[in-house]
């Protein structure tokens, strides 16, 4: 497999730009390591942006001035080469919290006037020396959550701040073993196209085959966490699949690994249809999951599962906005 | 008008009865082919011991022991198709010790106030058919265990009248039960070809029929509403935006006696959410809303308003089942208290 040291020291270095960068300087920091024509894919309600000015405007430099300097508190770092084009691409991803001091409204979201934790994955596609592509997964309503609202009905997981990995190794600054990522790679390959050929039904067998007894599954707000495999039925699957019919899968955009982690995103990856009581929600019509999952393998096996979807998209499309709706009705 | 205070006085001793003995109250006044509907997950049930065995008995094993709290009593003729002839309503709460579980919803431990509304259809001196409009999600909201999301309006367990005169026991003048049932027909009719979903146009026509500090006083998962700009933005504006396509139905019964009146309808409306009402999404398909209202007139305007929706209904219809989800996420505490 090929270095991708001289990638990952690249995002290190737009991260620490990023950063340090006052509201209303984001562009500038963007661009030192960012392509000009740099394609950003965000979350509801910024979505699909082009350029460091207008992924400056519509996302960091609003959420600077919400929250001030943000202390980023990474979980996992990686690289490799992308599984879905044949290994022609290289991508750089980080997942963790973005850590602020909550004074301002952000989106629209009234502040707590405390610290937050803004939960994010981000895949960076590097190519001659500059990022060109750039997935910024956040979880927006686990944030809301932390303004002490609850804009939909009660989750089936658990809402609580999301550890990085048990085992505290995620963050892959240095080179590492080539062999173990391919291995993590193929596994979660294995694991999803077993999934999808059962209509992604997490049967108890499907979940002995692929993951550990323990698993973690760290899924978004309205949702929840949940672990071991009665738990994980019981709080994510089940609901899943008995309010959800399962319509088609886009496929993913990138999917890599490196030592025991990996992950890929899709844009979207699913279109679902609510048959009614998914979320608490009644039944309605089709809508995308744009969706990241990052794994840590363990052997031979899966171990635990961190899951981002754009919620708010999903929702939206379904005539429900729930950012407007709080700002009329927040409580 | 006919003389209404015999079936008064019969409602008010099934009431009395009901306290002591569901069955035996149940079936001495009730005629043995009773219609009784109830709300989701009861619905219709035929049959005095049946409507005792399978609600009443239950609740009062939950409630314990519960004490009627009346705030609106009236009685009137109704003249609307169907179901002609003499009907007492009443409205308040059942008061009880929330001690053990009811339809998978967990005890508090506490005293739970669970409103209620009722008609009754007095034939031969018994009742022929009754209505009963219960709300369970307040219920469940009192118990700390919401399962909507935020509401437009207040939550609040509900006062009666602001004249606190809504007893009305004994004969009342036939005129004044005449304009308050043509002060709520006026209001009707406005609502039935409703323009105006926001703004002045919206507050122009409430006016029509409303007191300037009207009250509406909603079910869990909507709220309660002060003023006409008050009724407007929290619930009036997003009720009439939240709907793609909307029919009337018509009432079942509709009276008035005094200063006051109501209706009933099975189903009074089906609706098409549109997105964005009780913090849903669109459905694309319709459900319908078994809805009462009761209403207190001042002079020739509504001043307030009480309102029952068979909410677990119309979510069901739409493929959401409020209380067999409040049972799956394990709230429903199966351990009775105390």
């Amino acid at each position: 497999m090929a270095d991708v040291q001289a990638q990952k020291q690249l995002v290190r270095d737009h991260y620490a730009a990023l950063d340090a960068a006052a509201p209303g300087k984001s562009a500038a920091a963007l661009a030192q390591a960012c392509a000009s024509d740099v394609f950003w894919r965000g979350m509801h309600p910024v979505h699909e942006q082009t350029g460091p000015e207008a992924i400056a405007e519509t996302f960091w430099d609003p959420l600077k001035r919400a929250m001030g300097p943000m202390q980023r508190r990474p979980d996992m770092f990686l690289a490799g080469l992308n599984y879905i084009d044949g290994q022609k691409t290289t991508w750089v991803v980080e997942m963790g919290h973005l850590m602020g001091l909550w004074d301002q409204p952000f989106l629209g979201i009234p502040p707590s006037r405390k610290i937050a934790f803004l939960r994010y994955v981000e895949f960076h596609r590097v190519a001659d020396g500059r990022i060109v592509d750039i997935a910024s997964f956040c979880d927006l309503l686990a944030l809301i959550q932390q303004a002490g609202l609850q804009p939909l009905p009660p989750q089936t997981g658990a809402a609580i701040l999301t550890p990085g990995p048990r085992t505290h190794d995620g963050v892959l600054l240095g080179p590492q073993d080539p062999a173990e990522g391919r291995t993590t790679l193929d596994l979660i390959t294995a694991m999803i196209e077993d999934l999808i050929a059962e209509g992604v039904a997490s049967s108890l067998e499907h979940l002995a085959k692929w993951w550990t007894p323990d698993m973690c599954w760290f899924g978004p707000a309205g949702i929840g966490a949940s672990a071991f495999f009665k738990g994980y039925h019981r709080g994510h699957t089940i609901p899943f699949e008995e309010g959800l019919e399962f319509m088609r899968h886009y496929g993913h955009i990138a999917r890599i690994g490196e030592g025991n982690f990996g992950g890929f995103f899709g844009w979207p990856s699913m279109e679902m249809r609510s048959t009614g009581g998914y979320m608490g929600l009644p039944a309605g019509g089709t809508a995308d999951m744009r969706i990241v999952d990052m794994y840590r393998r363990a052997g031979d096996k899966l171990a635990e599962n961190w899951i981002f979807i754009d919620m708010l998209h999903f929702l939206n499309m379904q005539g429900l906005d729930v950012l407007g709706r709080l700002r009329d009705h927040p409580r | 008008m006919s003389d209404l205070q015999p079936a008064k006085d019969l409602i008010r001793g099934y009431y009395g009865a009901l306290a002591e003995d569901p069955v035996a109250a149940m079936v001495r006044y009730c005629a043995p082919d009773l219609l009784w509907r109830g709300l989701h997950p009861f619905h219709e049930i035929t049959g005095p011991e049946a409507v005792a065995d399978r609600f009443w008995l239950p609740l009062a094993a939950a409630l314990q022991p519960i004490q009627r709290r009346l705030d609106l009593f009236f009685a009137g003729q109704n003249t609307l198709e169907g179901a002609e002839g003499v009907w007492v309503a009443s409205m308040g709460h059942l008061l009880g010790f929330f001690r053990a579980p009811w339809l998978g919803i967990r005890p508090s431990g506490k005293l739970a106030m669970l409103r209620y509304a009722a008609f009754h259809r007095v034939e031969e001196g018994r009742i022929a058919e009754e209505a009963l409009f219960f709300d369970i999600p307040h219920l469940m909201i009192q118990a700390e265990q919401n399962p909507f999301p935020p509401q437009t309006a207040a939550h609040l367990v509900q006062p009666g009248p602001m004249t606190q005169d809504g007893l009305l026991f004994d004969a009342q003048d036939p005129a004044e039960g005449a304009a308050t049932l043509g002060a709520i027909t006026r209001m009707i009719a406005d609502l039935q070809v409703w323009q105006a979903v926001d703004g002045p146009a919206l507050e122009d026509e409430l006016r029509r029929s409303w007191s300037e500090d009207m009250l509406w006083w909603g079910p869990a998962g909507i709220g309660a509403a002060y003023t006409i700009p008050g009724y407007a933005a929290q619930h009036a504006g997003p009720f009439r935006r939240g709907f793609a396509e909307r029919r009337f139905n018509g009432h079942l019964a509709r009276f008035a006696e005094g200063h006051f009146g109501g209706f009933f309808g099975w189903p009074n409306l089906t609706l098409t959410p549109s997105g964005g009402f009780m913090g849903m999404p669109a459905t694309g398909r319709p459900g319908d809303m078994r809805v009462v209202d009761m209403y207190r007139r001042a002079g020739d305007k509504l001043a307030e308003n009480w309102i029952f929706i068979d909410l677990l209904h119309f979510w069901a219809q739409l493929g959401l089942d409020v209380l067999g989800r409040h049972r799956a996420l394990g709230e429903s505490g199966e351990t009775a208290i105390g």
